[in-house]
């Protein structure tokens, strides 16, 4: 008798198990923590820009409407993040957004603030596609003024 | 022919543990403990102590305004407290935001229920409740004798939440 089937059920028995318990509706210990979800990486400085980008785990997303910088010091400095076209989507109750997923860069150009030391506060929002979501971050970065050549 | 039994005999163990595995060291639910004191400011800006609705059957519908899937299940709240609030239901409606911004989904849902926007007490709470990731919507009854009966992470559709209270409240 072959018993090559019995075997399979035996090793998918268990998988299924706890995938049945599991698999209803999102809990909480399946959800990634929110710096796992959007890594931030630290920002960094790329000429007269600051470079930030996000490392969106699969299955979660960032809103565009939901990410910003505010300057601690300088405080004249822009605000303006240079964002890609992320996928559209239309929200019963935001209306037309747009959602990130995997690698998001943003640039912000610095102006007169490119050769001082940098006080900065990133906020960002996002939800995962389960159905959850996550508060608003808020993480403050320093970065020294740029040595001169 | 003894050998395929005792297969499927490990199998089925295996199964079981599986299950139980789940059970005992996965989600770590609150339900079966007793409700924590807890506390959270009101519109106003004054604390309400949820210790004011035991004797009812209270649903605490945590939420906020940048959560879409929170505004989805709304409507079925309001229903539910129309529904079911002569049978003893209260919902309550901790919000992770600012008054303000709760005020005008009060009026464009017709909230009928108390909305409580504490961002702070309400995220603590949460981890209190077990949702470890804070994460919304995440609903929490608890019976009239102050003991949690169910948790619910994420959006409950009109059935899912009638079938919750009927569960317990009866048809």
């Amino acid at each position: 008798m072959n018993r090559l089937p019995f075997l399979l059920l035996a090793s998918l028995l268990p998988a299924l198990a706890l995938a049945g318990g599991g698999l209803k509706r999102p809990q909480a210990e399946a959800l990634l923590g929110v710096d796992e979800a959007f890594a931030l990486l630290p920002p960094e400085r790329n000429g007269s820009q600051l470079h930030l980008e996000w490392n969106i785990a699969p299955g979660y997303y960032l809103y565009r409407h939901r990410l910003a910088v505010e300057w601690l010091a300088p405080r004249s400095a822009p605000t303006t993040l240079s964002l890609p076209t992320g996928e559209a989507r239309t929200d019963e109750h935001f209306g037309a957004v747009e959602v990130y997923h995997g690698l998001l860069a943003a640039d912000l150009p610095l102006g007169p603030a490119a050769g001082q030391a940098l006080h900065l506060r990133v906020r960002y929002q996002g939800c995962a596609e389960v159905g959850v979501c996550y508060p608003p971050q808020t993480r403050e970065f320093t970065l020294p003024a740029p040595r001169k050549p | 022919m003894r050998t395929t039994l005792l297969v499927l005999a490990l199998a089925l163990g295996a199964a079981l543990s599986g299950v139980l595995a789940y059970r005992w060291l996965g989600p770590t639910s609150p339900a079966g403990e007793p409700l924590p004191a807890l506390r959270f400011t009101d519109l106003q800006g004054q604390p309400q102590d949820l210790a004011q609705w035991r004797g009812r059957w209270l649903l605490l519908n945590f939420w906020a305004s940048w959560c879409a899937p929170c505004m989805d299940e709304l409507p079925h709240l309001v229903e539910a407290q129309s529904l079911y609030g002569a049978r003893g239901l209260q919902i309550v409606g901790p919000a992770l935001d600012d008054p303000e911004a709760v005020k005008p989904l009060i009026a464009r849902f017709r909230i009928n229920y108390p909305v409580l926007p504490d961002y702070v007490g309400g995220d603590n709470a949460m981890k209190q409740l077990g949702n470890t990731q804070a994460a919304l919507p995440y609903s929490v009854l608890v019976d009239p004798q102050g003991r949690i009966v169910e948790t619910v992470l994420g959006g409950l559709d009109r059935e899912e939440l009638l079938g919750l209270l009927q569960r317990h409240l009866g048809p």
